[in-house]
């Protein structure tokens, strides 16, 4: 059994979670299913110490799972789980000493603010003095010290997620694991708690993983970002890496916005030709390896609009489509353009720049040097 | 002025249903401090001496103590495992468990007489008849039900993934029973335990086969009292439950509405 972190003498008579050691996570190729479906299908991933790490993918594709499958309220049936080295499988949650906020707070609505805080101090029998004097330091730090004496039913959504994060923070944990704790929260206060939450990670020193489906709130905290998809992860990567070098379409699509043009491919020396919408593009990448189809993701950025035959091509790609949509986005317009294979093209282009009309005839143009070449699943 | 007319109806309509509801029980206040002995209504005179004759009468103070304790006991012991029950049928979702809380809900709907002859001839069998545990035993039967559904009711509102967050917190499975689940169903434990004194306490039918005159509670006592002679005492205790009655009911809702409020 794995003794509780703060019940030792040393990390019991700190008076407040300054910085503590992170925690590193090893999970290795866990597998966990609901009869038929496969929830998680060999998942592997380490996260290193004192690292802020994000698991983003859409409902269902497994993150919150992994999630409780760490925090042990979910059994696995194959794989292990390590924490700092240690095997931890067999350990149940309460002897895990891992710091959980849910997205429904969990507050306990029989006891005040400071009694819910104090709660994991009692568990690892911490004096009253003690007590006292950690809760206080937390809630200082959390900015609710005027709420102490209050019940969970008089705050607001937010101070209760504060207080929520004060309380799984209050005895130290290496290791912190957030399921969407912003979810039931309105945009300003999100983007207000995604602050302070940065702000905490960084003074704790902790090992932070958070659980979201929103690409944004993951690029603003993460220092690396794990993609899931379907019960499994498609890229771990930081958020600018997964942004411009993505692994996957899936990866590609799924953050930020993109182009993706699709068509039967050639490789010639250090270049892949692809027949997209009766123009021939080149693509500065080859991948040699790759055997089935080829499809090349663009940014928003790599895209330029110009008038129809403006463009001599040399060195640059260039496609007819007609423009759909014009959106104006204060420093920039969004354009979207339909090629005349139907694929819908999004460019971005500043707003001090030619200005197109909706219906007009455009090229689209970019460098062979932009894009991703990946593969293509959905063909 | 229909409406008024309407308004005076429907007043006087809500009266007399209120009056036929409560009248029988209040008309036993004033024949309880009958002068003579004798159950008419209205009564003659003014006396406390049915009241005093509680507790001179050896007989009648016996079987109220017997049933105030026979009640305790078995509120404890019904209370521990209905709630204990209801724990484990909420995590037992699937048909098992449907099956075992339909058995346990059982004793509400059959017929007590059917009940009693069963437990007697069990009872005859164990010589548990006039016995304590025969009556604990027979009353803890009848009284579990209503533990197990008013605490299931309580439970079905409970919010349990508190109980997972108390366990990421450091709380052992007992802790977190002890810590969150207990406190947070507590009004359905206490009402529970309240069903619980009061279907023994009142329980006649079974009591009246297994009885023995050594052991009488309450309830066997009234019926033999009334079936023998006429003793306004029977009235002096209706009135006494009556008040204690109302008193326990009232302080209860006085104690949720002040806990709602907060």
């Amino acid at each position: 059994m794995m003794p509780l972190q703060a019940s030792t003498p040393e990390t019991a008579t700190r008076r407040t979670p300054d910085r503590i050691p992170g925690a590193a996570v090893g999970i290795d190729r866990i597998r966990k299913t609901y009869g038929s479906y496969v929830a998680l299908d060999d998942v592997s991933l380490t996260i290193r110490p004192g690292e802020f790490m994000s698991f983003l993918g859409p409902s269902g594709s497994g993150k919150t799972t992994t999630l409780n499958v760490i925090a042990g309220f979910t059994g696995h049936e194959s794989g292990v789980l390590k924490i700092d080295g240690r095997e931890i499988d067999r350990v149940p949650p309460h002897r895990r000493n891992i710091g959980v906020v849910f997205q429904h707070y969990a507050l306990f609505p029989h006891m005040t603010v400071a009694e819910n805080i104090a709660y994991p101090l009692r568990q690892r029998r911490i004096g009253r003095s003690e007590r006292h004097a950690m809760v206080g330091a937390v809630l200082e730090k959390v900015e609710l010290s005027a709420l102490a004496g209050r019940y969970p039913a008089e705050l607001s959504g937010g101070q209760q997620q504060r207080v929520a994060l004060a309380r799984a923070m209050v005895f130290a944990p290496g290791l912190m694991l957030l399921d969407e704790p912003l979810g039931a929260l309105d945009k300003k206060l999100r983007e207000a708690l995604q602050l302070e939450i940065r702000r905490i990670h960084r003074e704790l020193g902790s090992t932070f993983v958070f659980v979201t489906h929103d690409q944004e709130e993951a690029l603003v905290l993460s220092d690396r970002i794990a993609v899931f998809n379907k019960g499994r992860i498609e890229q771990v990567a930081s958020g600018e890496e997964l942004y411009r070098a993505p692994k996957t379409l899936f990866v590609g699509q799924f953050i930020g916005e993109s182009t993706v043009l699709r068509g039967p491919h050639e490789s010639r020396g250090d270049e892949t030709a692809l027949s997209v919408a009766g123009a021939r593009i080149r693509i500065a990448a080859r991948r040699p390896d790759a055997g089935g189809r080829q499809c090349l993701l663009l940014r928003p950025e790599d895209l330029r609009l110009c008038a129809p035959g403006s463009t001599a091509g040399g060195h640059e790609n260039v496609v007819a489509a007609r423009l759909r949509e014009k959106i104006y986005l204060g420093a920039s317009v969004k354009y979207e353009a339909v090629l005349t294979d139907g694929t819908v093209a999004t460019a971005r282009m500043p707003a001090s720049g030619p200005s197109f009309e909706i219906g007009a005839p455009v090229d689209l143009v970019w460098s062979a040097g932009c894009g991703t070449l990946l593969d293509d699943p959905g063909a | 002025m229909t409406r008024t007319l309407g308004r005076i109806a429907l007043a006087l309509v809500c009266f007399l249903i209120a009056l036929w509801l409560v009248a029988p029980t209040l008309v036993i206040i004033p024949i309880s401090f009958s002068e003579t002995q004798s159950l008419a209504f209205p009564p003659t005179g003014f006396s406390w001496k049915w009241y005093a004759n509680i507790f001179d009468n050896r007989a009648w103070s016996r079987s109220l103590v017997t049933s105030v304790e026979i009640g305790l006991i078995v509120a404890a012991v019904a209370t521990v495992l209905g709630t204990m029950a209801a724990l484990g049928l909420e995590r037992l979702k699937n048909r098992l468990g449907g099956t075992i809380r339909l058995l346990l809900l059982t004793p509400v709907v059959m017929p007590g007489v059917v009940l009693a002859v069963g437990i007697y001839a069990v009872y005859l069998n164990l010589h548990l008849t006039g016995t304590w545990t025969g009556y604990v035993l027979a009353h803890t039967l009848l009284a579990l039900p209503f533990v197990v559904i008013a605490v299931s009711a309580n439970l079905s509102v409970f919010d349990a993934r508190l109980e997972v967050a108390a366990a990421s917190l450091g709380a052992s499975r007992l802790t977190v029973l002890r810590t969150v689940t207990v406190p947070l169903i507590a009004p359905g434990i206490l009402s529970g335990a309240l069903f619980a004194f009061v279907t023994s306490f009142d329980e006649v039918i079974v009591s009246l086969f297994i009885t023995s005159a050594q052991l009488k509670t309450l309830p066997v006592q009234i019926y033999a009292s009334m079936t023998r002679d006429t003793d306004p005492t029977v009235a002096a205790i209706g009135t006494l439950t009556l008040v204690v009655t109302t008193v326990l009911i009232g302080a209860g809702l006085l104690f949720s509405l002040s806990r709602g409020r907060k």
